[in-house]
């Protein structure tokens, strides 16, 4: 009863504290480098996540557990905070423990790429390359829009555990965003 | 022994780091159970003893077509043992962060509920103590704040209730004291009226009857008549002067003046004669009371001392400010007096004195009391005797400019 009542009330101080003392060095990750292409009539997006592995995360990345990292792209009219248009897909990692390769897999291109080694894992895990966002059919004349990306890594569960793993505390529980300058469908024309 | 006890206070310090320590002990509990129930889940052993296992049965002979089974089942358990290794050490990490998390809660909390308990009993405490502290300086009028909240408010409420109590006793006491005094106030004027009236009423007959007789020879007889009567007339003058002041008291006239140089002037003059030992606190206030009253006072109580111990006793006079009170005490080392005869020293016309008013104690009672103070007499036969004055520094200007 008392070892119950112990349990409960420790717990749950924990998950408070959690909130303001996580466990986890987190970093606080970011997006680089967003080139956007139009080419006949669409337009591609392509940049990656960066600052944001960390030696715990890396261990993580390394205990053969599929881990997914989810995008959303979402196209927002001038001054509008609903969007017109929403996409979203996402790169699974796992490494193959007796292959010693990483294994991803990224949904937007419906394709799997094999890597040797972890170096290569961070430079491909996070980049998006050449997505298709929108075309210009889907926007209104004389209307201005901009894009917003955000990325969030999904929950693991651990053998044992009765609690997921939110890989997000790696990140600081900080989702990295970035919004792009605004366009309009002029800039479909090269 | 009762050092050895600790203090209230102290206890409530020692409740406090008990409950710390219980509190981390929980916490490190916690901890260690958590990571126990995970160690038995995983059972590390039993998992590299299951890949040794399968290594060695399938790797020289494997089948084609039960490779990749093979393969998976191996990943798996290594997966499985690599996951052991990254929770033990997020285990590690949680313990670190989380036993310190939990103690600084605890130790807040606990902090917390012990100053609240502190105020919710020693404050009450402290009141309680103070009114007790009043009780004694004859302020039956004070009552402590009650509080709901607080344990022992149940003491507090019967306090009050009690000293309640004893103001209503207090009040009933003296009026049944009033009433009993003005009773004796009437036998004894009677008594001391018809003393003269007897021999006035013995002197006219005697006139009466000379005159009857031999009204020629009636001039001795009427002088000696005339002179006693006159003689009864101006005692009973005196009896009506002295009531007279007894019942009217001078309108006061307060001012601000020392204290300690008022009874220095008192014990100057009986010095000669008796020992007198002055013992005035360097730092009083200035006393704001009516100066001839004050000295009337201290007179007579010191006339009493000097009359009840006789050449060779000793007298002492205190004088002290404990905020918000002044007190004198005149203390001598006489024959003290009989706990019957104290009942009845402040009532007016009762005196021990062959040639007594019984006037002297009740008009200084009167003053002291129209300064708002009390005087209390602590006495013991074969012990000496004691009367204490005590006037709230606060409420002696309203007192005297209202009295």
């Amino acid at each position: 009863m008392l070892e119950h009542f112990v349990e409960n009330l420790v717990s749950t101080i924990v998950a408070v504290g959690s909130l303001f003392f996580p466990f986890i060095q987190g970093v606080e990750p970011a997006f680089s480098d967003v080139r956007i292409e139009v080419s006949s009539g669409k337009m591609y997006l392509s940049t990656q996540v960066i600052h944001c592995y960390t030696e715990e995360l890396d261990k993580v990345l390394t205990s053969g557990q599929e881990i997914r990292l989810n995008f959303r792209v979402e196209v927002f009219p001038e001054k509008s905070s609903k969007a017109v248009l929403r996409k979203t897909f996402y790169h699974n990692v796992k490494h193959n423990l007796l292959d010693t390769n990483f294994d991803v897999f990224f949904s937007e291109e419906d394709v799997h790429r094999q890597f040797n080694d972890i170096e290569n894992v961070h430079a491909g895990f996070t980049n998006v390359n050449r997505v298709l966002i929108v075309e210009a059919d889907n926007l209104l004349p004389g209307k201005r829009y901009f894009i917003r990306i955000s990325a969030e890594l999904d929950d693991i569960t651990f053998l044992g555990t009765r609690d997921d793993l939110d890989l997000m505390l790696f990140w600081n529980n900080t989702e990295p965003t970035i919004r792009t300058e605004l366009f309009d469908l002029s800039r479909f024309a090269y | 022994m009762k050092k050895l006890i600790p203090s209230f206070r102290l206890q409530l310090v020692l409740v406090f780091f008990v409950l710390l320590l219980i509190s981390v002990l929980f916490t490190r509990s916690y901890f260690l159970q958590s990571f126990r129930k995970y160690l038995e889940q995983i059972r590390v052993e039993t998992m590299s003893d299951r890949l040794n296992q399968i290594y060695s049965d399938y790797s020289a002979e494997i089948p084609e077509e039960e490779r990749e089974v093979f393969k998976t089942d191996v990943e798996t358990v290594l997966v499985d043992l690599k996951q052991v290794g990254i929770v033990t050490d997020f285990y590690r990490r949680q313990i670190i962060t989380y036993s310190v998390f939990v103690f600084i809660f605890i130790s807040i909390s606990v902090l917390i509920i012990f100053l609240i308990s502190l105020n919710l009993i020693t404050r009450p405490l402290q009141r309680l103590q103070e009114a007790t502290r009043e009780l004694s300086r004859g302020n039956v009028q004070f009552q402590v704040r009650e509080s709901r909240f607080s344990p022992i408010n149940d003491l507090v409420v019967s306090f009050n209730r009690m000293v309640r109590e004893l103001e209503q006793n207090r009040r009933w006491a003296i009026e049944t004291e009033k009433k009993l005094i003005w009773r004796e106030i009437a036998r004894v004027m009677a008594h001391e009226i018809k003393n003269p009236l007897t021999p006035i009423k013995l002197s006219v007959e005697r006139l009466e009857y000379k005159y009857r007789q031999n009204p020629a020879d009636i001039g001795q007889t009427l002088e000696d008549s005339v002179a006693i009567v006159k003689e009864e007339i101006d005692n009973l003058q005196g009896l009506v002067e002295r009531f007279r002041d007894f019942a009217m008291m001078p309108e006061a006239k307060p001012e601000m003046y020392r204290l300690d140089e008022q009874l220095r002037e008192i014990a100057n003059l009986y010095n000669k004669e008796y020992r007198i030992t002055l013992c005035a606190d360097g730092e009083l206030p200035q006393f704001f009371g009516d100066k001839m009253q004050m000295k009337q006072v201290f007179l007579n109580l010191a006339q009493n001392a000097v009359q009840a111990m006789g050449p060779d006793g000793e007298l002492r006079i205190d004088a002290a400010f404990r905020h918000p009170y002044f007190e004198m005490r005149f203390r001598d080392n006489g024959p003290g007096i009989a706990p019957e005869t104290r009942e009845k020293i402040f009532e007016p016309y009762f005196t021990t004195k062959r040639k007594g008013t019984g006037l002297g104690l009740p008009v200084v009672k009167r003053i002291i009391e129209n300064h708002g103070g009390t005087i209390r007499l602590d006495s013991q036969p074969g012990a000496g005797s004691a009367f204490v004055i005590t006037i709230p520094y606060a409420n002696l200007h309203s007192t005297v400019t209202e009295g």
